[in-house]
């Protein structure tokens, strides 16, 4: 009991505790940082690769995939109880034109909505409100009112522009009739100009922003160039391109044969909203259209032979299945190999080998590995990293609660030779280290928890005011620094540090103890 | 009950130093007996203190027996040495040797304490303060309780240290040159401090110091030479 009773006073007077407090809650805010961001990030790849693909994936090997609706309703039908909805996608490349100014080649996605939206969590992230609300590819509704009125603007506009064009055509024509000795060759060159003008202008407002109710819809990426401007604070984006307004996107048709003679196709889209799935690399890249325009875009819609009229069956590039139940990966294993024997089974039954190929089934966790191969290797370093960072700071925490109890070797002196037992002092100084131990991880803890949920805000504050951004959203995956922290995180590092603490304090005390009393109070 | 309180036979103790061993105490032979006040003289580097250190239990010599109060202290477990340490024994040393982080009246207190276990604590603390709260009156530390030992003279730290010695009665009380760092007049006190319980309380005093006229004072001299005792 005197134990406890001489533990309190050396808490109560010592600055070296005050030390040893500060030095602890300091490792194990930096250890718990880390640890947290790190795994942070390595939680938002998983999630974003489920996000985008849902949980199992049947990919097209070599050829698209056929016959890919009638294999979705034979899933259905046939393994009731372990899907629970699939929809086919097709990836394609193209060129994006986005007013007179911006092209970028994009990644172009064929997608069925609002069926994606039980599979993936592509809908959520779409924009403006009312297209999330009714994901499709159309203006929604309600902004589409707005937009066949603006349509009158643009009109009185052209006209404006067209009695520009015969204004200055008829001085043209004055000017033209005169003696070329006495035409006004400035006066001549400048008409024409100006109707020239006149008239691009008109073709581009006819070309982009005349709202066209009958072109199909575009959703493209938040972070495509030229569309958005990302204030970096607040997270916020100023976007560019309205609902309504017109982009062109150029493809090359290779969906069943390329040949020599292939030639680009262009086709214009109305812009109905964006989508953001925080990937940067996706988000700045991608641009998704209707599943059945983009195939018949690129040659892979359904196609009847003109002299048998037998029709050649529209393909896709991947189905994506969302799986009922748990999503932990032993099931999504097993409903990924019934997949597989489905496929096998229906392919065999269909017996058009060649259209057939076995595709791929994977898990969503097994896509993602090809899929962010290079974040997964990633994190093989970042383990490294944490591996060095957390030695040193149990080598830290070791050595402070070392030094602690080493300078108090004398005081185990005196007390042994006032007739404390060995285990006696011993277990004071436990008690101290454990005492000291558990205020600083405690401060370290909830330290490391405030400063984890604030990581945006404060990185943000210090870009603003030391402009020192150490988290480029464009050199990483992801456009936020995760701030999540797990209880059995925190947990995990405290006991952790509290045992090197332990063993730090442990060692000179039991060392200490096991002295003769003169041995231990002649240590200055 | 013998007679004899402190019996030490043909103590040997020697220090290595580097490689030569430095051979302190030959063959010491000491009896003490009860109640009796001995003075330990002899050169500075002799050994005297070396010699307390065993017969306090804070040390264990090479070679010899030692005997407190007619029990064998050599082959005892390190913690009965420690229970003899806290109860038999009081010690007095020339640096004080106080807890820093302790006032005066912990300092006292704690070493009454060191034995108490959780369940009678509350009661043996209580018991433990008005006893050290006696002694430190008595040694006129009365309104120093609060102090911590940084804050005190040479001579009060000593006296604060021989209440600590005394708080647990103990049979013998050792002083290792407890004047050795303080003026005369000081020095004086803290001997008549110590001569005050050995004649009150019967307590056995072995006082080492090399100051002949405080060693005057002792019922008998015995000096150390060339690690021997004569
Ligand atoms: N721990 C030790 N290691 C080495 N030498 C020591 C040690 N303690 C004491 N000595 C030496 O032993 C001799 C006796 O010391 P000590 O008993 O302190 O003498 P005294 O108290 O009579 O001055 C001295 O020469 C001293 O240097
Ligand atoms: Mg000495």
């Amino acid at each position: 009991m005197y134990k406890l009773f001489l533990c309190l006073r050396y808490l109560r007077r010592r600055y070296i505790a005050m030390v040893a407090i500060i030095g602890m809650a300091l490792c194990v805010f930096m250890v718990l940082v880390v640890v947290s961001v790190m795994n942070g990030f390595l939680g938002l790849v998983e999630n974003a690769a489920k996000g985008m693909m849902g949980d199992v994936v049947v990919d097209a090997a070599a050829e698209p995939i056929a016959y890919y609706d009638e294999f979705i309703g034979l899933m259905k039908a046939k393994l009731p109880d372990d899907i629970l909805a699939a929809t086919p996608v097709i990836y394609s490349y193209g060129l994006l034109r986005i007013g007179p100014e911006y092209t970028q080649t994009v990644r172009v996605i064929g997608v069925r909505l609002p069926e994606a939206a039980a599979v993936s969590t592509f809908t959520e992230g779409l924009y403006p409100p009312q297209l999330k609300a009714s994901p499709a590819f159309a203006v929604p509704a309600s902004m589409r009112k707005e937009l066949l009125a603006r349509l009158g603007t643009y009109r009185t506009r052209i006209d404006q522009l067209q009695s520009i064009i015969n204004d200055r055509s008829e001085q043209l024509a004055a000017e033209q009739e005169k003696d070329p000795a006495r035409q006004d060759k400035w006066l001549i060159g400048t008409l024409e100009r100006n109707i020239a003008n006149a008239n691009s202008q008109i073709s581009s407002i006819r070309r982009l922003y005349g709202y066209d109710e009958e072109l199909p819809g575009i959703i493209l990426g938040v972070d495509i160039p030229g569309t958005t401007v990302r204030d970096e604070v607040s997270g916020s984006y100023t976007r560019y391109v309205e609902v309504g307004q017109k982009v062109q996107l150029m493809v090359i048709p290779t969906g069943r044969t390329v040949t020599a003679l292939t030639e680009p196709v262009k086709k214009r889209f109305t812009f109905v909203g964006d989508s953001r799935m925080g990937i940067y690399q996706i988000d700045s890249g991608s641009a998704y259209v209707d599943f059945d325009t983009l195939a018949e875009l690129i040659d892979l819609g359904p196609r009847p032979d003109a002299d048998t009229g037998q029709v050649d069956p529209g393909r896709c590039s991947q189905i994506q299945i969302k799986v009922k139940g748990t999503d932990n990966e032993t099931h999504l294993r097993a409903v990924a190999e019934k997949v597989r024997l489905l496929w096998e089974q229906f392919s065999a039954d269909r017996g058009e080998a060649d259209l057939l190929a076995r595709p791929t089934v994977q898990t969503w966790r097994e896509k993602q590995s090809q899929y962010i191969g290079p974040i997964e290797k990633q994190r093989d370093l970042v383990t490294i990293m944490f591996a060095i960072i957390s030695l040193v700071a149990v080598v830290l925490v070791f050595a402070i609660f070392y030094m602690m109890v080493v300078q108090k070797t004398k005081d185990i002196g005196i007390l042994k030779s006032i007739g404390a037992s060995s285990g006696g002092v011993a277990v004071i100084y436990l008690m101290y280290g454990s005492a000291v131990g558990l205020v600083g991880s405690v401060i370290g803890a909830v330290g490391s928890y405030w400063f984890v949920r604030r990581i945006n805000p404060i990185h943000d504050w210090i870009a603003t005011t030391f402009s020192w951004r150490v988290f480029d959203r464009r050199a990483y995956l992801f456009d936020q620094i995760p701030n999540t922290i797990q209880l059995e995180v925190i947990a995990g590092v405290v006991v952790g540090a509290m045992l090197a603490g332990l063993l730090g304090a442990m060692l000179p005390a039991v060392r200490a103890a096991r002295m003769q009393p003169v041995e231990a109070l002649r240590y200055e | 009950m013998s007679d004899v309180m402190i019996d030490v036979a043909n103590v040997h103790k020697s220090y290595r130093m580097g490689r030569t061993d430095l051979h302190v105490l030959r063959g010491v032979r000491l009896t003490v007996r009860r109640g009796e006040f001995l003075a330990v003289a002899g050169a500075s580097g002799s050994g005297k203190s070396t010699l307390l250190h065993v017969i306090g239990l804070l040390d264990r010599p090479d070679k010899g027996t030692l005997h407190i109060n007619g029990e064998s202290a050599d082959d005892l477990s390190a913690s009965a040495r420690a229970r003899m340490r806290r109860y038999d024994i009081g010690f007095v040393f020339q640096f004080y040797h106080l807890l820093g982080e302790l006032n005066v009246l912990d300092n006292v207190q704690i070493a009454q304490m060191t034995g108490t276990g959780v369940f009678r604590w509350p009661g043996r603390a209580r018991q433990a303060r008005r006893d050290a709260l006696k002694l430190l009156e008595m040694l006129g530390l009365g309104d120093r309780l609060k102090h911590r030992p940084k804050d005190l003279s040479g001579g009060e730290r000593q006296r604060v240290a021989i209440a600590r010695a005394l708080i647990n009665r103990p049979k013998v009380l050792l002083a290792d040159e407890p004047t050795g760092n303080l003026d005369s007049a000081t020095g004086g006190e803290i001997l008549s401090v110590l001569k005050h319980f050995n004649t009150k309380d019967g307590q056995t005093l072995v006082l080492v110091t090399h100051d002949q006229r405080l060693a005057e004072n002792a019922d008998r001299i015995v000096r150390l030479t060339d690690g021997k005792l004569a």
